[in-house]
């Protein structure tokens, strides 16, 4: 099995809409875990719970086998699920407030993607950009079935709705997904601020530029930014070569 | 078991019972797949989740355990909606506009370093273990709980 080393640089901008910056992210190669958390319930509240989020995860030590890391990052996520419900509770009157989620683990050749909301994990590989994570909305369920066109989801008026969140629910349960990695690979974890600005194709053309990952993420950021950047938008994007 | 809807504004969040579900676990896992399943309807508890995890991604970083994105995956239609968010709705008449520098740790680049795993524990250099007992495990634990399962809804 090859060894992978990376290279990995992430943003967080306020936009062009909003007042504050609800979204929070955390880069850790040091780890090899990257979080993307997009918060919700308006300031002081969302950004509360993604800087929770983010600030947990990266107080968690790196001792042990990789599966025990991955179990430390689900447990440390379920515990902020509780402390942004309580921190609701004695500061908001319960008032709905959490943070979405997108998490990366890797070791080896191996990646673990966890998530809870609709910030998502991308892949590019050979050219090929590929959405590793599942929005949690309403609309996914039913575009999968057939019932509703990607283009009709998109117009639809829950486009914005979604289903899981950190602090959405008494039980926070993550999706996840395991993977393998192979030498080449690029990973871009994002929150909904970018994908509504940028399309697909132009986030591929983009992450399959040779620039320094730093100026990669600069230039995804710039054009969600140029087309209004209606939502806060952050963007790690983390790259792997054998070493 | 159906999600809760949350507005991510927060003006028609409420709580729920969540669905759990775990994607990717292909080929030779087929068994822990249906395993996953079993959790996700909730006959499965979180310690065999956690348990199955882990017999997974050691079997994968042994390299005996082929796993990859689904290609359903692949397919799977983004929603990306173009429309205007309900949360972009909030604070909109403020242009300010700053690109947060985030702490030292978080924009830190290039470590190539391995993360700090037990060098004993270290997956990629452990001896690789023989999958065989524990697929056989695994398939026991779903056999087992399947017949659980049909024992239950029979009675």
């Amino acid at each position: 099995m090859s060894e992978l080393q990376w290279d990995s640089a992430g943003l967080t901008d306020t936009g062009k809409r909003r007042a504050h910056n609800e979204d929070a992210i955390l880069s850790r190669p040091d780890a090899r875990l990257w979080v993307v958390a997009d918060g919700m319930g308006g300031h002081a509240a969302g950004d509360v719970a993604s800087r929770l989020l983010t600030e947990a995860l990266g107080g968690l030590s790196t001792g042990g086998s990789f599966p025990e890391f991955v179990d430390r990052v689900d447990d440390a996520l379920i515990q902020v699920n509780r402390d942004i419900r309580s921190h609701a509770d004695e500061h908001f009157g319960g008032k709905t407030m959490g943070c979405t989620v997108v998490a990366m683990l890797s070791a080896a050749n191996v990646g673990v993607c966890m998530w809870a909301g609709d910030s998502r994990l991308y892949r590019l590989r050979d050219g090929v950009l590929t959405q590793v994570s599942r929005d949690h909305d309403p609309l996914e369920e039913l575009v999968e079935r057939g019932a509703l066109t990607p283009e009709e989801a998109d117009e639809h008026p829950d486009s914005s709705v979604i289903t899981r969140a950190v602090g959405g629910q008494p039980d926070l349960c993550l999706d996840c997904i395991l993977f393998d990695i192979v030498p080449s690979d690029v990973y871009l974890l994002c929150s909904d601020g970018l994908y509504r600005e940028v399309e697909r194709g132009e986030m591929r053309d983009i992450l399959l530029g040779k620039e320094p990952v730093h100026e990669r993420v600069q230039v995804l950021l710039g054009l969600a930014l140029e087309r209004g950047a209606r939502d806060n938008v952050s963007i790690i994007v983390a790259a792997c070569e054998e070493a | 078991m159906a999600d809760a809807p949350t507005g991510k504004n927060g003006k028609n969040g409420k709580s729920g019972v969540t669905r759990v579900h775990v994607l990717a676990l292909s080929g030779e896992s087929a068994h822990v797949r249906s395993l996953a399943r079993s959790w996700a309807a909730g006959e499965v508890s979180v310690d065999d989740y956690r348990t199955i995890r882990t017999l997974t991604l050691e079997g994968m970083l042994s390299g005996e355990f082929a796993s990859d994105v689904p290609g359903n995956a692949s397919a799977s239609p983004a929603v990306e909606a173009s429309g205007e968010a309900s949360k972009a709705a909030l604070d909109d008449d403020d242009d300010e506009h700053d690109i947060t520098a985030v702490s030292d740790q978080t924009v830190a680049e290039g470590d190539d370093t391995d993360p700090n795993f037990e060098a004993g524990v270290q997956p990629h250099r452990a001896p690789a273990p023989s999958f065989a007992p524990r697929a056989a495990l695994i398939a026991g634990v779903v056999l087992l709980l399947l017949g659980l399962i049909i024992l239950v809804t029979l009675a």
